[in-house]
């Protein structure tokens, strides 16, 4: 009986940890309007401005690296891995646990914490013992930007972050007018290949597509990040399948070419954008956006051309 | 049922029996039962079930220790109903050494024989002194004295009976009852065991595979054929070759055993059947 | 030797698990001054971050595991003595999957509420139990084994509804939810405490009283039923106990396997198998396991927390292949 359990809590964490890792972590650290339960008002920013901040969000980490805060990050969590210097940041724990020993004894102004990959009972015990938390969330690409402007306030870069804050959606209306509304490209968006996991509507990765102008084949599902069959793929039969992948955490692909029948195999249509850059929510996503929308309206072109392909 | 009667000028009292049960009924399948069993036992008694397989020895033994509800009928036991005794009174009055499969092979032979004081005991009182020296006594009477801090999965089936002899000779009931109190022991463990049980003064029920034994050991027999009564009596009036061939369907022959003179069954063997 | 340390083994055992639980308050992601150990604790220390780290964590989470790592071995003893089966468990009713619905539901429909976790996890524990006695008493509780299946019946039941939850829900909550039964004891509070240890000290304190219809269950039915021991009624009482007072540690602490099976066992080698010895040695080894495991879960990687079930579970079944190997053909 106790085999029985223990064999299938292994199967389904195995699975569903390597999947959950591969969207979580990889994934976003989402932040946007900070639901701060101890709210730090603009006044106590300004007489004591937080100096030594624990960032428990790797997203979070580039952001400041980026508005030039990164020397007053003490400590943060596993995978905060860009820039390099945020390499050297001391550890303390990661989305399961967080070492809040190490926490209380840095003696820290301020916590960032990602609402949805903090776990909870420890934002709760950190609140009980006294220290001030601040919490992110994010949902859309916007959100970016305003989590720049309020960083920027708690590193005391406010123009830099409006700086780079404007840049960003900038770039996100210049991507959004170029390809949002091109000929819809239909996509399948392949997250994992083992048990074989794609995206839908809710999920974060789904906004890149909008931008790009494809269309999802699995929009509608029910769940953010549903499991698939290969067989409801080759009934779709998508006209480009998307690989996202990663330098630093490499995974294994589905080889499509043994569906030769599939459109996307037939005419060579699979590309492999970078996770990092897709799955986080930081600067450098709408690079990675950017570079989805042109391998996307290469494909749109390429059908184009071949008008007899473009059917079903 | 305590009668006093007048006869003649003297009062004189009637026996009353230890265990008596009328018209016993139970079904454990819808054709198959024990019917209708009356029977007395008497103190110091030695009561011998035997019978073919499913002939209802092991129900009926139930049914006497109270772990089973009878379909009807009644058992009296020392005058008053069964169903009418506590838990722990009846623990008190009547003793089961059942075949346990199943053993606690963690304890030892002290705390196997120790249980027997569970129905004397309040939840909060300890075993004392004096309880102690009890224990010494009945490990001393089934002769495991040294065996006492023993494991139990370290005793031999003979020694593990008598240590659970032990333990219902400290139960201290006056009616004990066995189930196949031989099965899966060596001869002379076998006989070791009833001998040192019949050197008590128990009243004493057991069901017997071994009619030999049965007869040996005991001074009433009953006989069970699907669930009836079929004899009660001594063994010489229930061993008579004609009822013991149909019943146990082979043919035997009953002569004398030459060590105690009790009857002695042989049955025929393989072919010799007719 | 051994023979020689018998009598004084309970002492032994006492006095090692005082040490084992100042060393494991000294033992942490951050190193605490020897020194400072004793004044801190006492609220006279200056250095404030060390007190903190003292009072506010590492000592609930202390307190915490003896009284999880007690429950645990207390009801796996009570439960391998109440079935004869040696390898019952106390997550034998399904216990685990029931919380771990309970904490899905809790994670999906109220993450804002910290409490809502272990209360919904003992609820679904409960239910667990309820569904399982139910089953079992349909099946007209004729054996301990009707319970056992009920159990696994139930137990991928609940299992199956919380994989469908999870399969809806977002990723985040599924990875909330896995984490959260592998077990830890970082949702030490002194609330935590409250619940647990009334509930252990029942259990205790009934085991105890009836010892000898323990003792007498171990044999069969029969015997037990002979000797005036009203075995379902008995049997009853206990499962639920040993059921609320799992559910309650599994509430706080998620799953932390093989505590309940390991340490009876460990025990009945080195006091014996009587009731009365097994609840006491069961109790008190089952404490330093688990403050022990968790000292091992806050410091084998240098930056994160190990979950504590991946230890338990590690340990436990390393134990059981040595012991298997020892005794060769015996069974268990």
């Amino acid at each position: 009986m106790k085999d029985t359990i223990t064999a299938n809590d292994a199967r389904r964490s195995g699975k569903t940890i390597t999947m959950a890792i591969a969207i979580l972590l990889v994934a976003g650290l989402l932040t946007a309007e900070p639901l701060a339960a101890e709210p730090v008002t603009p006044a106590a920013a300004e007489t004591a401005a937080p100096k030594r901040l624990v960032v428990l969000a790797p997203n979070l980490v580039e952001l400041i690296f980026s508005l030039g805060g990164g020397a007053q990050i003490i400590a943060t969590t596993d995978h905060a891995d860009y820039p390099a210097a945020a390499r050297s940041i001391p550890r303390v724990g990661n989305y399961a646990a967080i070492q809040l020993e190490k926490v209380v004894a840095l003696q820290p102004d301020l916590v960032l914490v990602w609402d949805t990959g903090t776990p909870a009972a420890d934002i709760k015990k950190m609140q009980q013992l006294g220290l001030k938390v601040l919490h992110f969330q994010t949902s859309k690409l916007e959100d970016i930007a305003n989590q720049l402007q309020q960083l920027g306030d708690l590193v005391q870069q406010p123009a830099k972050a409006q700086q780079l804050s404007a840049a960003f959606l900038q770039q996100l209306n210049v991507l959004k007018s170029q390809y949002q509304t091109q000929a819809p490209v239909r996509v399948f968006y392949e997250l994992w290949d083992n048990p074989l996991s794609t995206i839908s509507r809710d999920a974060w990765p789904q906004q890149h597509l909008n931008v790009c102008g494809a269309t999802n084949i699995f929009e509608k599902a029910s769940a953010a990040y549903p499991q698939v069959g290969l067989e409801q793929v080759i009934a779709a039969n998508p006209a480009l399948i998307i690989q996202p992948i990663s330098e630093n955490e490499p995974r294994t692909l589905v080889s499509w070419q043994r569906w030769p029948e599939l459109q996307a195999t037939k005419y060579k249509q699979i590309i492999q954008p970078d996770s990092d850059l897709l799955h986080r929510a930081t600067l450098r996503t709408l690079d990675g956006v950017a570079t989805l929308c042109r391998e996307i309206a290469k494909s749109r072109q390429f059908y184009a051309q071949v008008p007899a392909a473009s059917g079903r | 049922m305590n009668l006093f009667h007048l006869s003649g000028l003297n009062f004189q009292v009637s026996i009353q029996p230890l265990l008596s049960c009328h018209n016993l009924s139970f079904r454990w399948h819808p054709h198959a039962g024990l019917q209708q069993v009356d029977l007395t036992l008497h103190a110091q008694d030695r009561l011998g079930i035997i019978g073919p397989n499913g002939a209802g020895k092991s129900t009926l033994l139930k049914l006497l220790a109270g772990l089973l509800r009878p379909a009807s009928g009644e058992i009296l036991l020392c005058g008053q109903l069964l169903s009418h005794y506590s838990l722990a009174e009846k623990a008190r009055s009547l003793a089961l050494l059942a075949q346990d499969t199943e053993q606690a092979t963690a304890s030892t032979v002290f705390e196997l024989v120790e249980l027997g004081l569970l129905p004397h005991k309040q939840l909060w009182q300890r075993t004392d002194q004096h309880d102690q020296i009890r224990i010494s006594q009945v490990l001393t009477q089934v002769g495991l004295t040294d065996k006492a801090t023993a494991s139990v999965s370290s005793l031999s089936g003979g020694e593990l009976q008598r240590a659970q002899f032990a333990r219902v000779l400290l139960q201290g009931a006056k009616l004990l009852l066995l189930d196949e109190p031989t099965n899966h022991l060596d001869v002379q463990y076998q006989h070791q065991l009833l001998q040192s049980i019949v050197s008590t003064e128990l009243t004493l029920i057991a069901s017997f595979h071994d009619l030999n034994l049965a007869a040996s050991y005991c001074n009433q027999l009953l006989l069970l054929q699907q669930g009836k009564v079929v004899a009660v009596g001594s063994p010489e009036q229930v061993l008579q070759p004609k009822l013991i061939s149909e019943v146990f369907g082979r043919r035997c022959l009953v002569d004398s055993n030459p060590f105690d003179g009790k009857p002695r069954v042989t049955f025929a063997p393989g072919a010799c059947n007719d | 030797m051994m023979k020689l340390l018998r009598p004084f083994r309970w002492l032994l055992l006492i006095i090692l698990l005082l040490l084992s639980c100042l060393w494991c308050l000294n033992t942490g992601a951050v190193a605490l001054d020897w020194q400072l150990l004793w004044p801190c604790l006492f609220d006279q220390c200056d250095a404030s971050a060390q007190q903190q780290i003292l009072l506010e964590l590492r000592l609930p989470r202390l307190l915490l595991g003896l009284v999880a790592g007690a429950g645990l071995a207390l009801s796996g003893a009570l439960l391998q003595n109440l079935s004869r089966n040696m390898l019952a468990d106390p997550y034998l009713f399904g216990i685990i999957s029931g919380a771990g619905l309970g904490a899905t539901l809790a994670t999906l429909l109220l993450p804002q509420y910290a409490v809502a976790l272990p209360l919904a996890a003992f609820f679904g524990a409960l239910l667990a139990m309820v569904l399982v006695l139910g089953f079992a008493a349909l099946g007209g509780w004729q054996r301990l084994d009707t319970v056992i299946l009920a159990g696994v019946a139930v137990s991928f039941l609940l299992s199956a509804v919380t994989s469908l939850l999870l399969y809806q829900s977002e990723a985040f909550a599924a990875n909330r939810v896995i984490f959260w039964l592998m077990g830890s004891l970082a949702r030490a509070d002194y609330q935590a405490l409250a619940v647990i240890t009334p509930c252990l000290l029942v259990c205790f304190a009934l085991g105890c009283l009836y010892r000898r219809q323990l003792d007498a269950l171990q044999w069969s039915d029969q015997t037990a039923q002979s000797l005036g021991v009203a075995v379902l009624p008995i049997r009853l009482l206990f499962l639920l106990l040993t059921a609320a007072l799992t559910a309650c540690i599994v509430a706080y602490c998620g799953g932390i396997g093989f505590v309940g099976l390991m340490i009876p066992h460990l025990v009945r080698l080195l006091f014996g198998g009587q009731t009365l010895v097994l609840l006491c040695g069961s109790m008190l080894c089952g404490s330093m396991f688990l403050i022990w495991v968790d000292a091992g879960a806050r410091t084998l990687l240098p930056e994160q927390e190990l979950p504590l079930g991946v230890i338990t579970a590690g340990l436990g079944s390393l134990f059981f292949l040595l012991l298997l190997s020892r005794k060769g053909q015996r069974p268990l």
